[in-house]
């Protein structure tokens, strides 16, 4: 691996943490309007039919969904073999390999964490 | 990914040919001397100016263990307090104070201050370096624990121990319920673990990235390695929210600026809230260095690579990120809206997964080999039992309801000691007992290997499973006795005789130990497991002759002979380049080498340092500021003193390493390692800023229609704007410094440094002024505490700075900094940039954020 393309590679060994990153984001999200929304007593306010908290959660999830499958999607395009590298490069496919397994993972963990806000009173 | 294809490269990595080592054989006469002479470690008494991770590393270990059984002893005396009902053997005042302190001593100054101890020891041979990058700063860690741990401990016998638990709940320990310096003892007795604590982070993260063997690229890093660079990221976010917690706390108990008093705008949950987004991680920094350890010893009983490598990184770098959305599961009953509570029980099943697959993964390794029943395998396999049945009695717990029935009682109890003791005390004894052979020239008996085994499993399960009755049966905790009538006498009688035999197993091991060790650097008992990774190589006190080149994640069994090539000087850097230390510094990821790092060598700076800290923080408890100031500067003058001779420049031309290979002894910018260095000291700064914003929102929240409170007008728009730009010009000046570097007779740095100096004060103070005209005080109200300690982070900074730069002003004076040898204002450009950029954001959140509410 020429010293240009492990410098690229360093930069994106950081999407190692990308799926889980997206799911912190989304876990604080919900969590902060849960929070403040039970503080200021609005949780009867409602959107299209549907509660303030259960709502915001749904389109949070949706978005972090999204944004994990695209992960996913082009998971292999950003970490797979780079211009002008052998493909059988070990280190370009760990990388790849557990990003993409991540991406995965933190999907579910999105998934479970969205879960309660449709099972559960807000602010009970 | 496949599981198989995981141990595919340790069946069929090829033999070397002999011709295709790096450097020939024999090797120049005088060389061997040449490498050796300056890494001779120092004689007699100035053992204690040695920064070696070796001696430092197992001195380390060594006084980790002293804390475990002094915490052990703790643990005993309660035991034997409760094991018959309405015992007066103990009060409770003593009481209080022995489950404070056991607490507290097991978490902090025996869990995380051993595992780190093992990354020093072990770190460098596992990674095939020489050294780890920052050695006299891991010398300084030490230094603060070993002294700061025993005093803390000592405290005990003058009444002023802490005791309204490890986790300091407001409002039980504010000055109003706890008057005393009890308190005090631990919030600031317990910031030299903090410092020693992200000292070793840094160290261990910047080691991981740049010292490691040539070839070992991030697919081949061993998990060990793995585990303690999530542990070392996890102290890096985790601990800044316990030290803001713990700033906070002192604040409010010394000055009286209300953080947590709620009359005053303060709330208690804010509290639970820093320390827990402390806390939940901490058992997971306390976890996961000791599954790394699983890892790498398994393989070894086993004789067969770990299974699912790639998942079981996969699952600690998992663990390390959800292990942060779990803090509010110590807070369930709290009264938290019951949503809240649900999202973070799903957080605690999501990181259930995690742990899962590693489980598997060690069970699946242990089906695919034959596991030879050692020592450390008897070990292995009690934690395997022990650390699922705590895992299963965790999910139990992470769910709301059945936690609120067993919230405060002993089930609680039962559950945190099976994960604790069988998730970390039970890997580091197998780990004392697996890599025993790498630092003495006598192995621990096997024979009281099993009788220790056998003592401290029967004993932990004697302990702590009867536990979950008397807790199912509703003893709560922290009750220093109990009546007759509640039929817990017999229950508690079998756990205190659980305990008992905990301890006799210590000792057995203890005896074991002053039996058996004899300290050798080279001439140790040698790869008895024939393991498979680096640290069971021939070393001595410059790691191995040369350094190795690695081609698979077991390269012991690939190359059974690499050892022996290794010593004969056949491979990177047999010698010396620059007549200093030195290690190789490889790329991150597929650790091509890079240049040769010239470290440094043994120092009294540490040491000293490292006395003149551990009074500091306690002078400054007994409230004797003034005292505390000089030793606090005394302490950074020595800092400077061990800093000042680093950075030595490119002392010579680039020259050959061995394979072709010409490397520098030098490099400046984001290729340095101290670069690396500065930027995880920088990440600790943003977490502790951020926890420090999280903090304020919070108390917004709790505090409708009055942030700020009634009464209270906020200062002109033009305020703020003032300060902005004084902060932006401070970080200009540092810029054309930066540019000024090229001519440094010009004068203009010494300039530009003083200038940028006052331009940052001036912010600092325009800041904190235009508080203070409006009639705000920071006694008032947490509204007023909050931006006031925005202010004083920030002049904090500022004296960071000052010190940085007069340093760097220095450095130029005698010639030690100039375009090329840049390292010392590059580390303090980067902390001037970054504290630019948080003032900005403090500026901009102090002023703003209020308005927009309207």
């Amino acid at each position: 691996m020429t010293a240009v393309a492990e410098q690229r590679l360093t930069s994106k060994a950081f999407l190692l943490f990308g799926g889980l990153l997206i799911w912190a984001a989304h876990f604080m999200l919900v969590y902060s309007v849960n929070a403040v929304v039970c503080a200021r007593g609005l949780q009867d306010l409602r959107v299209l039919g549907a509660g303030l908290i259960p709502f915001t959660v749904a389109i949070a999830t949706l978005v972090a969904l999204a944004a994990a499958s695209r992960l996913l999607w082009v998971g292999s395009g950003w970490l797979g073999p780079l211009r002008g590298e052998p493909h059988d490069d070990r280190a370009s496919a760990f990388l790849r390999q557990v990003s993409i397994a991540l991406a995965l993972l933190s999907m579910v963990a999105i998934f479970l964490t969205a879960l309660p806000s449709f099972v559960v009173v807000p602010c009970g | 990914m496949t599981v198989v294809g995981d141990r595919s490269e340790e069946r069929t990595a090829e033999r070397k040919p002999a011709n295709r080592f790096p450097n020939e054989v024999p090797r120049p006469e005088g060389e061997l001397n040449e490498l050796r002479k300056p890494w001779v470690p120092p004689r007699g008494w100035r053992i204690l100016s040695a920064v070696n991770n070796t001696y430092v590393g197992l001195a380390y270990i060594a006084t980790g263990l002293i804390i475990f059984i002094l915490a052990g002893v703790l643990a005993v005396l309660m035991r034997t307090q409760l094991a018959t009902p309405e015992n007066d053997l103990i009060d409770y005042a003593l009481y209080n104070q022995l489950f404070t302190m056991h607490g507290t001593m097991m978490m902090f100054l025996f869990a995380v201050p051993i595992v780190e101890a093992f990354a020093v020891l072990l770190m460098p041979n596992i990674l095939g370096t020489r050294e780890l990058p920052f050695p006299r700063l891991s010398a300084y860690a030490f230094w603060i624990y070993a002294f700061g741990s025993l005093a803390f401990f000592f405290t005990l016998f003058f009444g002023v121990a802490p005791d309204t638990g490890w986790f300091m709940y407001t409002p039980l320990s504010d000055a109003r319920y706890s008057p005393g310096i009890n308190a005090d003892m631990w919030l600031l007795g317990i910031g030299f673990i903090e410092i020693a604590a992200i000292a070793g982070a840094i160290e261990i993260i910047v080691g991981f990235a740049k010292t490691r063997a040539p070839g070992m690229s991030i697919d081949r890093i061993p998990v060990f390695a793995w585990a303690m660079l999530i542990f070392a990221l996890m102290i890096v976010f985790a601990f800044p929210a316990l030290i803001l917690g713990t700033i906070l706390l002192e604040i409010e108990r010394a000055l009286g600026w209300p953080f947590f008093m709620a009359e005053k705008g303060g709330d208690p949950l804010l509290w639970q809230h820093l320390f827990w987004f402390f806390g939940h991680p901490e058992v997971y920094i306390i976890f996961i260095p000791a599954a790394g350890m699983v890892s790498t010893i398994l393989p070894a009983m086993a004789a067969t690579p770990l299974v699912g490598h790639r998942l079981v990184v996969l699952a600690l770098i998992t663990m390390g990120v959800i292990s942060f959305g779990l803090w509010v599961h110590h807070m369930y009953a709290t009264g938290l809206p019951q949503l809240s509570l649900g999202f973070f029980s799903a957080a605690s099943m999501s990181v259930a997964i995690a742990s899962g697959i590693q489980v598997f993964a060690w069970i699946a390794t242990i089906a695919s080999g034959r596991l030879k029943l050692k020592t450390p395998a008897l070990f292995i396999v009690g934690f395997l039992i022990v650390f699922t049945m705590g895992g299963l009695t965790g999910v139990m717990v992470a769910s709301v309801p059945f936690d609120l029935q067993v919230h405060d009682t002993y089930f609680v109890v039962a559950h945190f000691h099976y994960v604790l003791v069988g998730g970390m005390v039970l890997p580091v004894l197998a780990a004392i007992y697996y890599w025993y052979p790498t630092v003495s020239q006598k192995q621990l008996s096997e024979r009281v290997g099993r009788w220790v085994f056998g003592l401290f499993f029967i004993g932990l399960n004697a302990t702590f499973f009867t536990m979950h009755i008397t807790g199912l049966m509703g003893m709560p905790r922290r009750v220093y006795t109990y009546l007759a009538v509640m039929d817990w006498g017999a229950l508690n009688l079998i756990s205190t005789f659980g305990a008992y035999m905990m301890a006799a197993a210590i000792a057995l091991l203890v005896f074991d130990i002053v039996r058996t060790f004899r300290f050798s650097f080279s001439d140790t008992v040698g790869n008895i497991w024939d393991a498979g990774t680096l640290e069971w190589m021939r070393t001595y006190t410059y790691g191995t002759r040369s350094i190795p080149e690695v081609d698979s994640r077991y390269p012991l069994w690939t190359r059974p002979e690499l050892s022996d090539e290794t010593d004969e000087g056949r491979y990177y850097l047999p010698g010396t380049l620059t007549g200093r230390r030195e290690a190789l510094v490889t790329s991150p990821i597929d650790a091509r080498p890079v240049y040769v790092m010239q470290v440094p060598g043994p120092h009294w700076g540490p040491f000293l340092a490292g006395i003149a800290t551990t009074i500091f923080f306690y002078l400054l408890t007994f409230k004797l500021v003034l005292p505390a100031v000089f030793f606090g500067v005394v302490a950074v003058a020595l800092i400077l003193w061990w800093v000042w001779d680093l950075d030595h420049g490119p002392v010579r031309r680039p020259a050959h390493i061995g394979g072709g290979l010409v490397l520098p002894v030098y490099t400046s910018g984001s290729v340095n390692h101290s670069w690396w260095g500065t930027v995880t000291l920088l990440l600790v700064q943003g977490a502790f800023f951020t926890c420090l914003v999280f903090s304020y929102f919070f108390l917004w929240l709790v505090n409708p229609h009055s942030w700020p409170p009634p009464g209270v007008s906020m200062p002109s728009l033009a305020w703020p704007a003032v300060a902005a730009a004084l902060y932006a010009a401070s970080s200009a000046a540092i810029f054309f410094a930066g540019r000024a570097l090229a001519r440094p007779s010009s004068g203009a740095l010494q300039l530009l440094f003083p200038s940028a100096l006052l331009l940052f004060a001036a912010a600092v103070g325009v800041q904190v002024y235009s508080e203070w005209q409006t009639g705000l005080r920071p006694t008032q109200h947490s509204y007023g505490a909050m931006v006031y300690l925005f202010g004083a982070l920030q002049g904090f900074l500022g004296g960071v700075l000052l010190v940085m730069a007069g340093f760097t002003m220095a450095r130029s004076l005698a010639g030690k900094l100039d375009a090329v040898r840049r390292v010392t204002f590059d580390n303090t450009m980067l902390l001037w940039h970054y504290a630019t950029a948080q003032g900005l954001v403090a500026v901009g959140i102090v002023s703003l954020f209020p308005r927009a509410l309207g």
